[in-house]
């Protein structure tokens, strides 16, 4: 389940911020390594909306800065929606 | 203070607010000295698939204060706010409308939005594949919130809408003052206009700007703006007319600054926002030790009151005039914001200073006044008004007593 | 710049860009004749990763943008004015974005990349960002007047001194849902109906002498009664006002209402060879109907001509503007007015 959230999510990640998903590295910080600006969390989120058919709620905006630090609430957002 | 360098002398004679906490100039000034919260669950757009439910609307059934609501009763609701607002504007001034008909009256009213609910019957139109006609077509055009108006009051001059969303009715205001400066009119109705409309309520909700219930101007953990509407309008005036006719007179327009942080079409730079409020005190030369209070921008989000605390404290250093936010209890109208941001400065004016509202915990990284006791009791001399936009337009005004 | 020197607005460059499909396949320029294309998604107008924030319109004005040659650069362009004439701004992009809301789950699931979009201003907003321009930036909704409005700002804007240089912006794109419909509703077919973006770059100046043609009083107002007849008056009066003698009138460009074209024959008389009607599309395309009158008489008015633009429409609502260069000008329009006292309170 896990690496294919991370596989979407790395996909997404690559639209909004403009760079290939292969060079993605889960631990990087989205604006420090990547160019992202204060937008750039709202469009991942929803993204990740569109791309998984869930919820996420804006309070999430500040947590998404690196692909781990999605990973590490997307689950739970999965489980919350699924349940 | 005298500008008389800069052309003719302009000052402000008539108020007319159109706004959620009240209509006309004892409601809206009443309302501010309570501090009332006029928040609300939304009834005008159908808030069933958005999450939050709330923000402020205007009571009450517009066409009552439009003496000429049959001409207009196809045009968009923000045209009728603006209708009203300068009806109750020229009352409010003592202006007969029969006195002006045919004159050169320029009507300058800001918009975020433009006709908005007109927009969305056409989309609705559109997916019904029922687009409908010329005529309505023509009736979405924002031009048609100013044409309105000057429509209205038959007046032969200058109309125009100003399409520069959250300061819009302050850029209204600077045009009007500067055409009466440069002897292009002698009345200049000035104000702005939008209304509560789905895709305002999608876009701050989508960026996580807008509040769950209240506005929370410079409080710590602020969420965000409530969205509102409501059509502001003042009277704009030369001062040699307004004292040929024994006009009451709120206050005159010192000066005022206009610049564009090209930055971020978004986040407001903080910079650049305080160029322009220094920009605004040069031109009105009125050093900052004289402002006596600022009608802050306030949207209450996270960025723009900080942001708005770093600019005051650029240009004032540790010690800033006292500020308050109105949106605290109106919500954030959009293009006619600034408007009534104005309309509060004539209160600071003449009476004293609204509140903030909803402060329970001021953020410590904001260490303004920020009036939150409720409302303070002494007029000021000197105010400025604040406001800033998507797009980074900044537009701000400098208004005092005559001296 | 003193308050007592007659400022006006002296054209550096102009472009009108016209852009009838996707900017791969390129479009045509007026002005200097070009027929330039742009590979969008190889960067070649903003970087490719940043597309998706961008709409039809603000490429547009980009694509403009990029096209003028003014020498204005460093200080002079971060002080610059940006005054764009749009009738309904960005509107395809919110008509775009309340169909996402109601087509959503949840109704504010609206794409947020195009969110920025959907505000009047932001066409010039993002023209502000690209150049650095940092002066005042607003935009002027007046339907067929917008460019005019915009005149009449920029020549205040001028007068006050804050900026020695100004952008006057207008755009229209037909090709879109709203444009669309209001072409349909306006008969006007396929071909005539181009998304256009026009950007006059104007230095401010109060040298009567400047080559270049020079705008020096623009009035936009509502004239009582409407009618053909009056057009004509508007024009003598506020030429008069402007110490111009019908003589010295070397072009007239009116653009007027359909059911007015008929109605001109005085007009004929009165300006003779002298008078250029608007051609119909032109006349209908919103806040381009300035540009394009401008766009003539800089090109049409020479040294020591006076042209006059007019543009009026069934209720009367007008704009008149003056453009030339000639000694005639220097001494004529002293004061403070800009208004060539067409009509007062």
């Amino acid at each position: 389940m896990t690496h294919v959230h991370e596989a979407k999510i790395k996909e997404i990640v690559s639209q909004v911020l403009g760079v290939n998903a292969e060079e993605i590295q889960n631990h990087k910080d989205f604006i420090e390594a990547y160019g992202a600006d204060s937008m750039s969390g709202i469009e991942i989120l929803a993204g990740i909306e569109g791309a998984f058919q869930v919820r996420v709620d804006e309070a999430y905006i500040p947590s998404i800065t690196s692909v781990d630090s999605i990973l590490s609430f997307i689950d739970k957002t999965l489980e919350a929606e699924c349940a | 203070m005298n500008s008389s360098g800069k052309g003719a002398r302009v000052v402000v004679t008539g108020l007319g607010p159109v706004s959620p906490i009240g209509v006309g100039k004892e409601a809206f000034f009443h309302a501010l000295k309570t501090g009332v919260n006029g928040t609300v669950p939304l009834s005008k757009i159908d808030t069933q698939r958005f999450e939050r439910k709330y923000g402020c609307e205007v009571k009450g059934t517009i066409a009552e204060w439009i003496a000429d609501f049959d001409a207009f009763a196809e045009s968009g609701t923000p045209s009728h706010f603006a209708l009203a607002a300068t009806g109750l504007a020229l009352a409010d001034a003592g202006i007969e409308r029969e006195a002006i008909a045919g004159k050169r009256v320029n009507c300058y009213f800001g918009t975020t939005y433009g006709e908005s609910n007109l927009i969305d019957d056409m989309v609705t139109a559109m997916a019904q594949s029922q687009p409908g006609g010329r005529a309505s077509l023509e009736r979405t055009f924002a031009s048609e919130i100013s044409r309105d108006v000057a429509r209205s009051i038959g007046s032969s001059g200058e109309a125009v809408t100003i399409g520069n969303a959250c300061s819009a009715s302050n850029a209204a205001l600077i045009f009007g003052y500067e055409a009466i400066q440069a002897g292009d009119c002698e009345l200049a109705i000035c104000g702005g206009s939008d209304a509560v409309y789905k895709a305002t309520f999608a876009t701050f909700h989508r960026l996580g700007s807008m509040t769950d219930k209240d506005c929370t101007p410079f409080n710590a953990g602020r969420k965000g703006v409530l969205t509102s509407e409501g059509g502001s309008a003042l009277v704009l005036e030369s001062y040699e007319r307004a004292i040929r006719r024994g006009a009451h007179i709120y206050a005159e327009v010192l000066g005022f600054a206009m610049n564009c942080d090209a930055d971020h079409m978004v986040r407001l730079n903080h910079h650049s926002v305080g160029d322009c409020m220094k920009a605004a005190l040069a031109n009105a030369c009125v050093p900052p030790g004289t402002v006596g209070y600022i009608c802050a921008h306030g949207t209450g989000t996270a960025a723009n009151d900080s942001n708005e605390y770093k600019a005051i404290e650029a240009v004032f250093g540790h010690s800033p005039p006292p500020v308050s936010s109105i949106k605290s209890m109106m919500g954030h109208s959009m293009g006619a914001a600034a408007g009534f941001g104005a309309i509060a400065c004539m209160l600071a004016l003449s009476e004293g200073l609204p509140p903030t509202i909803n402060v329970s915990e001021q953020d410590p990284d904001i260490p303004i006044d920020v009036v939150c006791e409720g409302f303070r009791a002494g007029k000021v001399d000197v105010v400025i008004n604040n406001a800033f936009a998507f797009g980074g337009n900044n537009s701000i005004l400098v208004f005092g007593n005559l001296k | 710049m003193s308050n007592d020197a007659i400022v006006a607005l002296a054209v550096d460059d102009w472009v009108m860009l016209r852009m009838p499909g996707a900017f791969e396949q390129g479009g045509t320029e007026l002005h200097h004749g070009l027929a330039p294309r742009w590979d969008l998604t190889a960067g070649e107008l903003v970087p490719s990763r940043e597309l998706k924030n961008f709409d039809r319109q603000s490429l547009l004005l980009l694509a403009a943008m990029s096209l003028i040659e003014d020498a204005n650069q460093g200080e002079s362009l971060a002080r610059a004015a940006v005054i764009g004439g749009t009738s309904n701004g960005s509107i395809d992009t919110v008509i775009q974005l309340i169909k996402e809301s109601n087509e959503s789950r949840f109704a504010f699931q609206v794409n947020p990349a195009q969110i920025p979009n959907t505000v009047i201003n932001s066409s010039v907003g993002q023209l502000a960002i690209k150049y650095g321009i940092k002066g005042a930036n607003v935009s002027l909704c007046a339907k067929e007047l917008s460019f005019y409005s915009a005149m009449v700002q920029g020549l205040r804007f001028a007068r006050r001194g804050d900026c020695e240089r100004i952008y006057a912006t207008a755009m229209e794109t037909f090709s879109g849902e709203f444009g669309t419909l209001y072409a349909d509703s306006h008969g006007l077919d396929a071909a005539e109906r181009i998304d256009t973006a026009a950007i006059f770059s104007f230095r401010t100046c109060s040298d009567p002498q400047t080559p270049e043609p020079v705008v020096r009083s623009c009035v936009t107002g509502r004239l009582f009664p409407a009618s053909a007849a009056s057009l004509g008056d508007l024009i003598l009066t506020f030429a008069a006002g402007n110490g111009v003698v019908p003589e010295r009138l070397g072009r007239v460009s009116v653009s007027v209402a359909d059911s007015w074209r008929s109605a001109l024959d005085d007009l004929g008389q009165a300006f003779g060879e002298k008078l250029a009607v608007l051609q119909r599309t032109k006349a209908l395309s919103l806040s381009l109907v300035g540009a394009y009158q401008l766009a003539d008489l800089a090109q049409s008015v020479k040294a020591g001509d006076v042209g006059v633009m007019a543009c009026v429409d069934e209720e009367g609502f007008y704009g008149i503007a003056l453009v030339g260069c000639s000694e005639a000008q220097a001494g004529a329009a002293k004061g403070s007015s800009d208004s060539g006292k067409v009509g007062d309170v």
